[in-house]
């Protein structure tokens, strides 16, 4: 078992490049991205939004290449497995592909083939624009927004200090598994699920007693139930939208206009 | 004689199922004073300080600040804690908020001030702590010290009248533990009251004024350093060491070299009567000077002309303005803890000094210098230099 | 188990943010009601909600070598009920897309009826249930936790049917075949899962069972009768 990696991405958002980009450009740019990629009937949008995304987060964000490349293949084995069902299932058109098994066949026709095209195309599209957001967009940064969006108090406050209590969690759980593999507690399957088990009950204990300190570090400083949100700091420039503006645009016009897939 | 900031009368205190954890506390702590509660682990300091702001509630006895007694309601507790700041041992504990500036604006905001006067508060703890420009990080971002800053900043932010540190240098490495010390007797400066427990018994004796050595939940006893660390067997009880200088001055008039009474203050009079008692001719050297810069408007060119002319040049910084400007020039000083005795110490073995600071600590370090001049008899020059000052000697 | 973000089409990733909603808002609304009564509910919850997120990121020993991680939101809806669960959900599902690049923003619907309502619901039902039978309660987490699980890839299985149905056999075929190839991973998770929680509760019970006395999970009688038998 690996060790804990107790880096998130949101450490990577809160050093990058692109730090100083209004919240809320960053924001639209990647949803928006997202949206147009999931909408479109074909590959050339969601590709299109991949590329410019990717050089984007690499160059202009300045997010190391590898780390983003072992990102992109995190959903690696849910794409494939899921692909696979429909490339064989969906049907339609021509086959392309048969694989006879002892108790049925497994078909692959040629519209399957392209519908999984623009599926794993948008898949991938999309993926870029939800790392866009999380290697750009600090999350300190997004709680104001989540007040903006009229998400109750008590709601946001809780994500707010969920937040937090996560960093002192994880360190405590690094702490703790790296004791245990000094002392060989993984080595073999059965004494990692003991091991796991032991760590995550002392977690749950220590987050506990944390949840109580908590209580009374904030009675300490005369808690009424308010918390404070953190403005933005920037507001949005020409500068930042219009190059929004343009993506868009383009990748608009790529999803909605009727072009032919597979080009002839 | 105003009210004691604190006053414990007959307190015990036991956890439920447990036995006493205190035991018959009666003591006081004076306004302004800087108070030590030393004592080995478990004695009982957490406990003692958590009643301070009404944490805890004692099983028997009272507690009282300014003269009254807690009232344990939810308001009346509310007034006690605005009064009574606490920082905790575990910095990681105490904040507890997304940003810096969100978790110093905590305690201004649930007091119900407006957004200005939380933005003016917030700005205010944070210039008072080293730590303007953090608002926008992270508590995860920042090292073992600056969290430690941040808690202080979030609690200095509600304008306490009594500040109490469970244990303020327990996890920091001794550059950080120097500048919380620092920042302890600024904020002591500006009138509040200070009360930390510490089992380290050497940063009692140099900072405080005032010792509670606690043992098994029982005061062992209350009074001035120089007092409560000579005593032998009480340290003994305390499961504690003597602070070395005393140590040091114990050996030696048990030697008969030096006299058992009169214990010295610290390093720099310790060093002083070894050197009165030298055996060879003490070389009658007049000391180096002392050059003073008052940094409230700025640092200017003095500095650095200094720094040119005069080799060895030492520096020492005080105060939290000071220590910016001297960062912001990128310019490293050599002490920034215990300046003044430091400074003395160094122009006696005549290397120049320079000693950068603003405000209040200016006249203390005319005042202690002068003292020190008088006391030994030896000629300190004091030479404020830089703006419109023209050397002169004290 | 999370689908990625970008692999639902419309209409589907739109219906169930729809379908979802019900339940939010009636976790906002107990959430509310929660931290009124009772102050603590606040730093408690986000504690147990940071416990759940770190928990998921965590990975599994496995038999097959694949890479696993628990849901843990079965353990919050035991704790703290579903309603309250699927606000939890909500909120770390959130934080594992954007820290961890695990599901997604558009895909955040179909997740939280999978995992943050479907699973806590069936979770809690089984550990009310077995409460009421009177069966001992590491046994009855264990199949709360285990069920949790495989609840929730079902329905997983059965969004994913729906967005890509079969061209032969319709949706049922689609269901049939995601869920079996997604069953070599996910049923043995569901068991290591539910047998690692099961643990975690046992020894909670013996280091600390004020917690879940507290809570009400366990009654101080329960608690006792639990660690004499494991004397």
């Amino acid at each position: 078992m690996q060790s804990i990696d107790h880096h998130f991405l949101d450490d990577y958002a809160c050093r990058n490049a692109l730090r100083g980009i209004d919240t809320r450009i960053k924001l639209i740019l990647g949803l928006g991205a997202i949206l147009i990629a999931i909408s479109a009937d074909t590959p050339y949008a969601p590709l299109f939004i991949a590329l410019i995304l990717s050089m984007v987060i690499v160059f202009l964000a300045q997010i190391p290449a590898r780390l983003y490349l072992a990102l992109l293949l995190i959903p690696a084995s849910f794409a494939l497995m899921s692909v696979i069902v429909i490339l064989f299932l969906t049907g339609g058109g021509v086959p392309i592909l048969t694989i006879p098994l002892p108790w049925f066949t497994l078909t692959a026709t040629d519209a399957a083939a392209l519908h999984s095209l623009i599926i794993l195309s948008r898949a991938i599209g999309g993926t870029c624009g939800l790392l866009f957001i999380a290697l750009t967009t600090p999350m300190i940064e997004l709680f104001s927004i989540l007040r903006s969006l009229r998400l109750p108090d008590e709601f946001i406050d809780l994500a707010m200090l969920l937040y937090r209590s996560i960093f002192v969690i994880i360190g405590e759980a690094v702490a703790i598994y790296n004791a245990q593999v000094m002392r060989n507690g993984y080595s073999s399957f059965r004494k990692g699920i003991v091991a796991i088990s032991m760590l995550a009950s002392s977690l749950f204990i220590r987050a506990w007693d944390r949840g109580e300190e908590l209580m009374t570090a904030m009675d300490l400083r005369c808690y009424d139930g308010k918390f404070e949100i953190l403005e933005p700091s920037s507001a949005p420039t020409i500068s930042q939208i219009l190059p929004v503006l343009l993506f868009f645009s383009i990748s608009g016009l790529l999803a909605f206009l009727p072009l032919p897939f597979p080009p002839l | 004689m105003p009210a004691p900031a604190i006053e414990f009368r007959d307190l015990t205190f036991a956890y439920t199922g447990h036995p006493d954890s205190l035991k018959n506390i009666s003591f006081s702590l004076q306004r302004g004073s800087r108070t030590a509660l030393v004592g080995p682990n478990g004695a009982g300091k957490t406990t003692l300080l958590l009643m301070c702001n009404g944490t805890l509630r004692p099983t028997t006895g009272e507690v009282l600040v300014g003269g009254e007694p807690i009232q344990y309601g939810s308001r009346q507790l509310r007034e006690v804690r605005r009064k009574v700041g606490m920082v905790f041992q575990n910095s990681d504990s105490q904040l507890f908020a997304p940003t810096v500036y969100q978790d110093v604006a905590f305690g201004p905001l649930n007091l119900g001030l407006g957004e200005d006067e939380i933005r003016q508060a917030v700005s205010d703890a944070l210039f008072a702590v080293g730590l303007t420009g953090y608002e926008r990080r992270p508590p995860h971002h920042l090292s073992g010290g600056e969290k430690k800053r941040a808690a202080i900043a979030g609690v200095l932010a509600m304008k306490p009248e009594i500040l109490i540190f469970d244990e303020p240098t327990s996890s920091l490495d001794p550059a950080g533990a120097a500048e919380i010390m620092d920042l302890l007797e600024e904020i002591n400066q500006q009138g509040v009251t200070i009360l930390l427990s510490t089992h380290d018994v050497e940063l009692a004796y140099s900072w405080a004024d005032d010792v509670v050595l606690i043992e098994g939940g029982e005061i062992l006893t209350h009074g001035p350093p120089g007092s409560v660390f000579c005593d032998a067997d009480l340290m003994r009880r305390a499961h504690l060491t003597q602070p070395a200088v005393l140590s040091l001055h114990h050996h030696l008039a048990c030697r008969g070299i030096m006299k058992e009474s009169d214990p010295p203050a610290g390093l720099l009079e310790m060093a002083q009567r070894i050197e009165e008692m030298a055996v060879t001719t003490p070389k009658i050297h007049a000391p180096a000077p002392i050059y003073l810069i008052d940094c409230s408007n700025g640092l200017d060119e003095t500095l650095r002309s200094l720094m040119t002319t005069v080799s060895p040049l030492r520096i020492g910084v005080m105060g939290t303005t000071a220590k910016r400007h001297l960062a912001g020039a990128e310019i490293s000083a050599d002490f920034t803890y215990g300046v003044i005795d430091a400074s003395i110490l160094h122009a006696l073995r005549q290397e120049t000094v320079v000693i950068v600071t603003s405000g209040g600590m200016i006249d203390r370090v005319h005042k202690r210098i002068l003292e020190f001049s008088e006391e030994s008899t030896i000629p300190l020059s004091l030479c404020p230099v830089g703006g419109d000052n023209t050397a002169e000697k004290v | 188990m999370h689908i990625m973000e970008g692999f639902l089409p419309s209409p589907w990733w739109q219906i169930w943010f729809v379908l979802s909603a019900p339940f939010v808002i009636m976790g906002f609304y107990a959430l509310r009601r929660m931290v009124r009564e009772n102050r603590e509910a606040l730093p408690l919850l986000a504690v147990a909600g940071a416990f759940v997120f770190v928990l998921s990121s965590l990975k599994l020993p496995s038999v097959t070598g694949s890479c696993s991680h628990p849901t843990g939101t079965g353990l919050g809806s035991v704790l703290f009920g579903p309603f309250i669960a699927s606000v939890l959900a909500l909120i770390v599902l959130v934080y594992q897309a954007l820290f961890l690049a695990h599901g997604g923003i558009s895909t955040l619907g179909a997740n939280l009826f999978s995992m943050g309502i479907a699973g806590p619901v069936v979770a809690y039902a089984i550990f009310v249930a077995g409460k009421k039978a009177g069966i001992n309660e590491i046994v009855t987490i264990f199949f709360a936790a285990a069920f949790a699980n495989i609840v929730t890839y079902v329905v997983t299985s059965l969004q994913l049917a729906l967005a890509f149905p079969a061209e032969v056999g319709g949706i049922m075929a689609s269901f049939m075949a995601f869920g079996a190839i997604f069953a070599i991973t996910q049923i043995p998770l569901a068991i290591i899962e539910g047998l690692v929680i099961a643990l975690v509760f046992k020894y909670i019970v013996q280091l600390k069972p004020e917690i879940l006395i507290k809570i009400g999970v366990l009654t101080q009688e329960r608690a006792e009768r639990l660690r004499e038998g494991w004397a």
